[in-house]
């Protein structure tokens, strides 16, 4: 049966929505709280997952290299829990890499837009001018990062079924229509949408584990085939491909990998010049 | 309730049913096949169908349309969508108008054999796949 | 009950939502309702009023003041015909001409630009590439308008109470949505919500009034005490003033007029 997707402009009216909306149809919700095991599987703290989902790299900070890998173990957690039914997912970008699969609800809720800066101006003693314009550079941050993640502009409407915004309609009011749309036959799970669904869990499998060796390396499944494309020299080519099928056939459910690999001409250019 | 499920598979691709009709028929089914959309639905009009099966693009009259038609007329048929230019637009469509189930091409005998065998206990029929 | 504004990309079915919204909750239906009624009111070729709240306007249309005008006489004909609640407008910014009324329902309807390209080419017999080019052509005004006018960007979804992705679902399905949510207590007409639409109502006449005389006034009402505020120039405000007395007989509901030359424009003001 359905998934919901929430996304919202705060983590905190998207992580109450979602609950809300979990509770009034007896679906369990992923958020957050699965990032854990996916640390403890990839053996790092969870709180560099949890800063990977709004932090983007920088010189000082995480290399643009670990925070896609990190990307890549969060949505390889997330991806496994959706293959169940009846969920509600939110606060792991769900909604920028769970494309294209039919029995997905994918809505965003939009915060009331006097609570935020009530909230800040109680909170650090600053005036409500100051406190919109600091909501609104959090917004364009968000933005910046949804971009660069994913090439997907999260505020972009175009990328939702449906938009809430709350402030004048409520947050119950919200859960109601999110609970009467997904019970529309149209968001109910047939084969294609399941295997849609499976393959986007395979091929970020796959993904998770070949991009510290093979960062930049793109996969997508379909029914077992993986298809999976990487840049090399070369020289090198032959060889990575051979060690990127070892790698990938061993992953269960995976039947035939195809490897194209793509002339590394930044690489070759830097190293003619030594 | 008959003994045998009584299947109608509606594909322009002759090879389709050629490939199908053995394993439905192993599955205890009574198939009719047919390429042809409009003599499908003079079928469809003579007799209810458990189970349709039915290609999405084809000239003339589309799947949904065949879909359509059968619920209409019998709206205990599951009518199951197959295609091989799967969206998600044209899915979420099926299963709106009533489809039973959406499946993109390629699949095995198998694969449609499971998904008959689903349709088949929904209507209330066992069936060991 | 509610006032229910429907905005959309061109041939994006909005239309379609918009008088099926309207037939099943026995409201009234108004989009080019709006151009008619402020043509015969202000006396200006429908013609002129479709190209000035069409095209965005340019800069020399800031200087000239013909634009605004056109547009002033919009929002004052706009706000006359929703005052009376129960009804659905389509058309050109609602939830921007009609911003601060509580019991307004905004809704915003899209489409994927291949759905739009194709629904255009049967409805016009043309070929894609035209279709597509008249179509993003279009949005691009549309855009440009709301940003000129408003500095808000008509694709920001936090402008309205709801979105919806029309491909997704089908036009019963975005009709339920529209109808539920006008159902809510939040867009039911109150005394003080009828208020805030007849003061809205009422400074955009005043505005409409007066908008030849300087395209910069503004205008703002509460209870029918009517705030003009204009530059700081002796000569306008003398002007201004004297168009002012004829309005208060000329006008229902206004209480008084003020004409305040160089006073900071408060937001909210028309």
């Amino acid at each position: 049966m359905p998934v919901i997707i929430i996304s919202s402009d705060s983590y905190q009216t998207g992580r109450e929505i979602a609950g809300s909306a979990a509770k009034a149809l007896g679906y369990d919700t992923i958020g957050r709280e699965i990032l854990g095991k996916a640390a403890d599987k990839y053996k790092l703290p969870e709180a560099k997952l949890t800063k990977a989902l709004h932090e983007t790299p920088s010189f000082l900070g995480m290399s643009s290299k670990l925070w896609k890998q990190y990307l890549a173990y969060v949505q390889e957690a997330c991806l496994s829990e959706l293959l169940r039914d009846n969920v509600v997912c939110q606060g792991l970008a769900a909604h920028l890499y769970v494309l294209g699969v039919p029995h997905v609800l994918r809505v965003r809720i939009l915060s009331d837009v006097e609570k935020p800066v009530n909230q800040l101006v109680s909170q650090r003693g600053i005036s409500p001018d100051k406190a919109s314009k600091l909501l609104e550079r959090e917004k364009q941050a968000s933005r910046r990062w949804s971009l660069e993640a994913f090439r997907l502009d999260e505020t972009d409407p175009s990328q939702y079924d449906l938009v809430i915004g709350l402030s004048q309609i409520d947050p119950e009011e919200a859960v109601k229509i999110i609970k009467e749309t997904v019970g529309y036959a149209r968001f109910r799970a047939m084969t294609y949408s399941i295997q849609c669904m499976e393959d986007l869990a395979l091929a970020s499998k796959v993904r998770a584990m070949l991009l510290e060796r093979f960062p930049g390396a793109r996969v997508s499944a379909n029914r077992g085939t993986l298809v999976i494309e990487t840049l090399a020299l070369k020289r090198e080519k032959g060889k990575k491909a051979k060690a990127i099928k070892e790698m990938a056939g061993k992953i269960p459910g995976v039947e035939y990998v195809e490897v194209h690999v793509i002339n590394d001409f930044l690489r070759q250019a830097a190293e003619s010049f030594r | 309730m008959p003994e045998r499920l009584s299947v109608l598979l509606l594909d322009d691709e002759p090879i389709v049913g050629k490939r199908l009709k053995p394993a439905l028929a192993k599955l205890g089914c009574d198939v009719e096949i047919f390429e042809n959309p409009g003599q499908a639905l003079q079928r469809i009009a003579g007799k209810d169908f458990d189970i349709v099966v039915t290609d999405i693009r084809m000239d003339e009259i589309d799947g949904l349309q065949v879909l359509e038609e059968v619920l209409k007329k019998s709206p205990r048929t599951k009518v199951i969508m197959i295609t091989g230019y799967a969206m998600m637009s044209v899915a979420r469509e099926a299963m709106e108008k009533g489809a039973f189930d959406f499946i993109s091409k390629p699949f095995s005998p198998d694969d449609l054999r499971s998904v008959i065998a689903k349709a088949a206990q929904s209507l209330g029929y066992s069936m060991d796949v | 009950m509610a006032i229910i504004t429907i905005s959309r990309g061109s041939y994006s079915k909005g239309k379609e939502v918009a008088e099926r919204a309207t037939e099943r909750l026995g409201y009234r239906c108004i989009s080019r309702e709006v151009i008619l009624e402020a043509s015969g009111i202000y006396h200006i070729p429908e013609i002129k009023l479709v190209k000035a709240i069409h095209d965005a306007p340019s800069v020399l249309d800031r200087f000239g003041g013909g634009k605004l005008a056109y547009i002033a006489y919009y929002k004052s004909a706009l706000a006359r015909l929703v005052r009376e609640d129960n009804v659905v407008y389509h058309g050109l910014a609602g939830h921007l001409l009609l911003k601060g009324v509580p019991h307004v329902l905004k809704v915003r309807i899209i489409a994927d630009l291949a759905d739009r390209v194709r629904d255009e080419m049967k409805r016009e017999r043309i070929n894609e590439q035209d279709a597509r080019s008249m179509i993003l052509k279009d949005d691009l005004e549309r855009r440009k308008w709301t940003q000129s006018l408003y500095g808000a960007d008509p694709w920001d979804s936090s402008l309205y109470d709801l979105v919806v992705h029309i491909d997704r679902f089908t036009v019963s399905n975005a009709v339920d949505f529209v109808c539920e949510a006008a159902a809510l207590d939040q867009f039911r007409t109150t005394a003080e919500s009828q208020q805030k639409m007849d003061d809205l109502a009422l400074a955009s006449q005043v505005k409409a009034a007066l908008v030849n005389l300087s395209p910069d006034v503004a205008v703002a009402s509460e209870y029918g005490n009517v705030l003009v505020f204009v530059k700081n120039d002796d000569r306008l405000a003398r002007k201004v003033r004297e168009k002012v007395k004829t309005l208060d007989s000329e006008l229902e509901g206004v209480n008084n007029i003020e004409v305040h030359p160089g006073v900071p424009i408060p937001p909210g003001a028309v």
